[in-house]
């Protein structure tokens, strides 16, 4: 480690930040005390010391002067350490023999107008830095091996979309679908706004691809029961539940079985319009196409057996749990159909239903000619927009255990509009008023949806985000179950009255399934509930854990055009991690000394990443002894553990305990001058 | 509070005669800041368009019959709405029920019975063209000039078709008058909403055209050159139709005019409303002043597609309106703040109705209002 063996050289430099710094702290004066420090070869200062022209100076000193020290006292670490580990390295010099002092945030920023004693602390952390550098050693990056193998955790578009780009990038792929079923709620959805394309026709376009390359393992009925891990090596263990069938069956004899089959199961689709047998296809042509069994209302009575035979149905199939190596995770759970709260705009009156479950309905209405909901023919239909969404506190009662969402849920006031114009095309008696508080047909072609909005002739009324629309019933004049009141900013504000046949409440997205993979991995979530990426513009689709993605919903509410694009940019950003050989990991963590180590285990006790240190037991000299270890990839060197030690057995590389106290005994040193 | 109930069988009627895309309004209100009533009293354009999509009443039912059609917000709505049928479809439907306002109703009464809305004997349609008169149109000659009812009968305003009657012989046009049989072209039953007695009167001069044999048919007046160009089609008038400014322009760009003496005036030009912003007629215009000798001509700050209506259209020349409502005041003050003495127009209702407006102003000496044909007749000199 060459360098760091001879005797110190240091070169210090002081930066102005171009009057940040040197409106308060006399630079020349730091630069002056600083040449006097120990080991100190040369301190200049310049006005940028981040610019190309001072990176040069330094990159000169340590070729010219034999600089093997370097500290740059400046703004904040976050902000350029990097930078300027990196001049060292051009320099010829280990980066990680560098030492930052902050003279910025710490000084200048908060002691505005105390000259003397603002350069008094700028000397002092100066000081403190030099003395720390003078103790660092050379060090490397740790190299870690990488499983060029991923984990997609849900099978709606998103995780279909990212799987099948991975998988064509190079990389294995188990893809983990809790449902039996792959597509999600893309589903569901029946025609979709602006393609006129049933969500079905566009979940299998994708589900083919993924269910026929040989890279992609789909796990269905599955679910994550735990993982741990650091990018470039996770593992999970995955749940499977029992299928019950074991391939695909001739359909008229599926067909027999399914009639056969006594037990009726509500439907998760649409809050529960929907029924199917214990035995069923979610619907003809879904994938996998292979039938499924509800075992959780499946009474074992077996008369699908007596029909498909005991080649074809296993009814005592067990469940299974199989581990899962991956290097990376991409997390596309989606998202939960808003439920409403009981009397939020009617909900539980009969002829209140969500948007999903009109969906839902107008799908089985098939060729009639009438639109029927709760038993009665609809001619007036009035959608209430912003269900569950843009809520306001104090505005909206929310009850105990449900959080306030104020976002906006984005797909729903097309999704509304689109649909309300199918029913003005098919039912030509049926009114639909739309009250929406603002609307909101944000994206590429949905103003079309919007436009056609107005030749079908649905009707507007805008209601104040302060007073929303009231649900009662109707009055026995109205000849309608139900009744709405709006304050109707269109109509001057004055309050308008619509008799109603039914309601439908635009329900938006509620978070999803992620929470197994939240607690585990500790995921970061937004108050919204949805899943935070590290950054909103630069890093969209990465979250704050090194080596896991978000695709898709599970995100933040999204059309399918969105999932699937942020999918593909998950699928890019993970192959790029996991198609290298090695990843290079900060070696700034904590190192054991074996020598000291006497394996009590109060370190791991503190540590506060799981699997980063354990204790384990080994042989040395043919004793059997405990020691602390530690997992460098998931340590993230905050320290936790040498605070506790007894012994004294655990540093963190690049701020040990000696170099720590020779920075501290350098901070506190009487003034001599 | 009141409650109000929306009332949808009569947006449906509304739709269905003629009011559809009523329903792309959303309400942003920029026909009502841009309408012209908003510069003499409260007018609520987007108010009439709602009420129309809920089937509700009209806020102050007089303004039904107070839009003057002059199509300043149909050209500035972002949605497209066709804001003018659906005042006309609304003005039908509440006539079907209340009946017309009083002056509408002789208007209306007057076109039944005599084929124009001034009660003229239809003998007297050509009088203007004094004795022995033109030559009436019979086939043989290129173009059937129709004279404007409102000019043939407005005896005190013959001056314009004269003028044109000059102007054409001057350049060798080979033209013939529309006979005494010809009825009203439409324009002022359509606007107040009577379909019906628009499409009849309409038919009657398709019918005449073809008898005929006439093929291209010049319009003195916008509001006729419009009807020709954009209705009579549909009852299968096929005809060529020019408003005869564009016909002034091609001659005068061919030299068969030769505009020669001085014309020492100032002048301004108005647009009118069916001329520009319905037909988009702008530059032969201003094409034609600019070659009067000596003339100096200047425009008014609201030109163009912002030009000001006079207040004449829509059924606004037959009614009465209140001195502080009449656009053709407020336009009359915006052309003499120009320092113009001469108000040029090209249409038969403005011409009416600002000379109306100079004499309830007092400003007979400061200011003339000529028509275009006026002001060439007056710059030709000798003919080929
Ligand atoms: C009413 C409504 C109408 C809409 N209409 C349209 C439209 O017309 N056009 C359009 O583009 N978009 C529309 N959308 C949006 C569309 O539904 C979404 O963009 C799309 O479904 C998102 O796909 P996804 O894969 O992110 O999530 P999802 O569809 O929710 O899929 C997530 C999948 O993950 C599975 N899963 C969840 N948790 C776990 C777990 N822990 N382990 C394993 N698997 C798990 C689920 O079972 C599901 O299969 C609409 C949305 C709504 C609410
Ligand atoms: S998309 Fe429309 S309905 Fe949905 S929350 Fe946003 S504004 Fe409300
Ligand atoms: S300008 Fe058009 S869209 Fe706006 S309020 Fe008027 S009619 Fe409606």
């Amino acid at each position: 480690m060459g360098a760091s063996d001879a005797a110190p050289r240091i070169g210090i430099y002081v930066c102005h930040c171009g009057g940040n710094i040197s409106d308060v702290v006399d630079c020349a004066a730091v630069v002056q005390a600083a040449a006097d420090f120990p080991h100190v070869a040369v301190a200049r200062e310049h006005s940028f010391m981040c610019s190309d022209a001072a990176q040069t100076v330094i990159i000169d000193d340590i070729r010219n002067l034999g600089l093997n020290r370097v500290v740059v006292a400046s703004c904040s670490p976050s902000l350029h350490a990097t930078t300027f580990r990196s001049t060292c390295e051009r320099g010829g010099l280990n980066p990680y023999l560098y030492e930052h002092a902050n003279i910025r945030e710490q000084v200048s920023w908060v002691h505005g107008g105390q000259h003397a004693s603002a350069t008094a602390k700028a000397v002092r952390l100066v000081r403190a830095a030099a003395a720390k550098v003078a103790l660092l050693t050379a060090e490397r990056p740790i190299e870690a091996p990488v499983r060029r193998h991923a984990l997609v955790v849900g099978g709606g578009v998103a995780g279909l979309c990212a799987a099948g780009n991975l998988a064509e990038a190079g990389v294995d792929v188990t893809l983990v679908e809790r449902s039996p079923f792959l597509g999600g709620h893309a589903t569901e959805l029946g025609k979709l706004a602006r393609i006129h394309v049933t969500g079905r026709e566009v979940t299998a376009a994708l589900a083919h691809v993924v269910l026929a390359d040989p890279h992609v393992r789909v796990l269905t009925n599955a679910e994550v029961v735990r993982i741990g891990g650091h990018l470039g090596d996770f593992e999970a263990t995955v749940r499977v539940r029992p299928r019950g069938i074991r391939g695909p069956v001739e359909p008229d004899r599926l067909r027999a079985a399914i009639d056969a089959c006594p037990e009726e199961v509500v439907g998760k689709v649409g809050h529960g319009t929907r029924t199917h047998k214990a035995l069923y296809l979610l619907y003809d042509g879904c994938l996998p196409a292979v039938a499924a069994i509800d075992f959780d209302r499946c009474t074992r009575c077996g008369r699908c057996v007596e029909i498909l035979g005991r080649d074809a149905v296993d009814l005592d199939e067990p469940a299974r749990e199989e581990t899962v190596q991956v290097g990376g995770v991409v997390v596309a759970t989606g998202f939960e159909q808003y439920e409403p709260y009981v009397d939020e705009f009617g909900w539980g009156k009969p002829g209140v239903v969500t948007l999903p479950q009109l969906i839902q309905i107008l799908h089985e209405t098939g060729d009639a000619k009438t639109l029927t909901i709760a038993g009665r023919t609809v001619r007036n239909l009035v959608m209430i927009h912003c269900v569950g969404s843009r809520q306001i506190d104090g505005v909206h009662q929310i009850p105990e255990g449900r959080t306030l969402n104020p976002q906006c849920s984005r797909m729903c006031c097309t999704a509304a509009i689109y649909n309300s114009t199918e029913l003005r095309a098919r039912f030509a008696d049926l009114r639909v008023y739309q009250l929406v508080r603002d609307v909101r047909t944000y994206g590429r072609h949905h103003e079309q949806c919007y436009q056609r909005a107005s030749e079908q002739r649905l009707l507007f009324f805008k209601y104040p985000d302060h007073e929303p629309p009231v649900v009662s019933d109707g009055l026995p004049s109205d000849d309608a179950p139900l009744a709405v009141t709006v304050q109707d900013q269109f109509t001057r504000g004055q309050t308008v009255r619509l008799p109603a046949d039914a309601v439908v409440l635009v329900t938006g997205m509620a978070p999803g399934g992620a929470a197994t993979l939240i607690e585990q991995l500790k995921l970061a979530v937004g108050a919204d509930g949805f899943l935070r990426e590290v950054h909103p513009k630069l890093r969209p689709v990465e979250l704050a854990v090194q080596g896991v993605m978000v695709a898709g919903t599970a995100q933040s509410p999204m059309a399918i055009e969105e999932s699937t694009a942020a999918a593909a940019a998950a699928a890019v950003k993970a192959a790029k991690l996991l198609t290298r050989e090695t990843l290079s990991l900060d070696p700034q963590v904590a190192r054991v000394d074996p020598a000291r180590c006497e394996g009590t285990g109060r370190c791991v006790e503190q540590c506060a990443y799981g699997g980063a240190l354990q204790v384990v037991e080994r042989t040395e000299s043919g004793r059997t002894v405990r020691r602390a270890e530690v997992n460098e990839a998931l340590c993230k060197g905050c320290g936790a553990c040498v605070a506790v030690c007894p012994h004294n057995a655990i540093d963190v590389v690049g701020s040990t305990l000696a170099q720590l106290y020779a920075s501290v005994d350098a901070l506190t040193a009487q003034e001599v001058a | 509070m009141t409650v109000i109930e929306p009332f949808l069988e009569i947006p449906d009627s509304l739709v269905e005669s003629g009011g559809d895309g009523l329903n792309l309004c959303y309400q942003c209100g920029t026909c009502t800041a841009l309408c012209p009533w908003s510069l003499v009293r409260p007018f609520n354009v987007r108010g009439i368009v709602r009420s129309a999509q809920l089937g509700l009443d009209v806020e102050d039912g007089e303004d039904l019959w107070r839009c003057v059609t002059c199509g300043t917000c149909v050209a500035n709505c972002p949605r497209e709405v066709p804001i003018i049928n659906v005042v006309r479809s609304m003005r039908a439907m509440t006539a079907s029920s209340g009946g017309y306002p009083m002056t509408i109703r002789s208007m209306r009464s007057s076109q039944q019975q005599y084929g124009n809305p001034w009660q003229g004997p239809p003998e007297a349609r050509n009088a203007w063209a004094g004795t022995p008169g033109l030559p009436v149109f019979d086939g043989s000659q290129e173009w059937l000039l129709y004279v404007c009812c409102t000019s043939c009968y407005d005896v005190a305003a013959r001056g314009p078709a004269q003028a044109l009657a000059s102007l054409l012989s001057a350049a060798g046009v080979s033209f013939g008058l529309a006979p005494a049989t010809a009825v009203c072209c439409g324009c002022s039953v359509r606007e107040t909403g009577d379909a019906e007695l628009t499409e009849s009167l309409g038919r009657r001069n398709v019918a005449l055209f073809r008898e005929l044999g006439a093929r291209k048919v010049l319009a003195s007046s916008p509001h006729c050159f419009n009807a020709f160009r954009k209705d009579y089609p549909a009852w299968g008038g096929e005809v060529e139709a020019a408003h005869y400014v564009t016909l002034l322009d091609e001659l005068l760009a061919a030299d068969r005019l030769r505009p020669t003496r001085p014309v020492r005036r100032k002048v301004t030009y108005h647009d009118p409303c069916y001329l520009g912003r319905h037909n988009g007629v702008y530059d032969p215009p201003r094409r034609l002043l600019a070659r009067l000798p000596e003339a100096q001509v200047v425009e008014m700050p609201r030109n163009r597609e912002l030009s000001l209506c006079c207040g004449g259209g829509g059924g606004g020349m037959f009614m009465d309106r209140p001195k502080g409502e009449r656009f053709a005041n407020l336009r009359l003050q915006e052309a003499l703040d120009t320092g113009a003495d001469t108000l040029a127009t090209a249409c038969a209702y403005c011409h009416a109705m600002f000379r109306d407006a100079v004499r309830v102003m007092g400003v007979e000496d400061r200011i003339a209002v000529v028509d275009l044909a006026e002001l060439l007749a007056e710059a030709i000199g000798e003919t080929r």
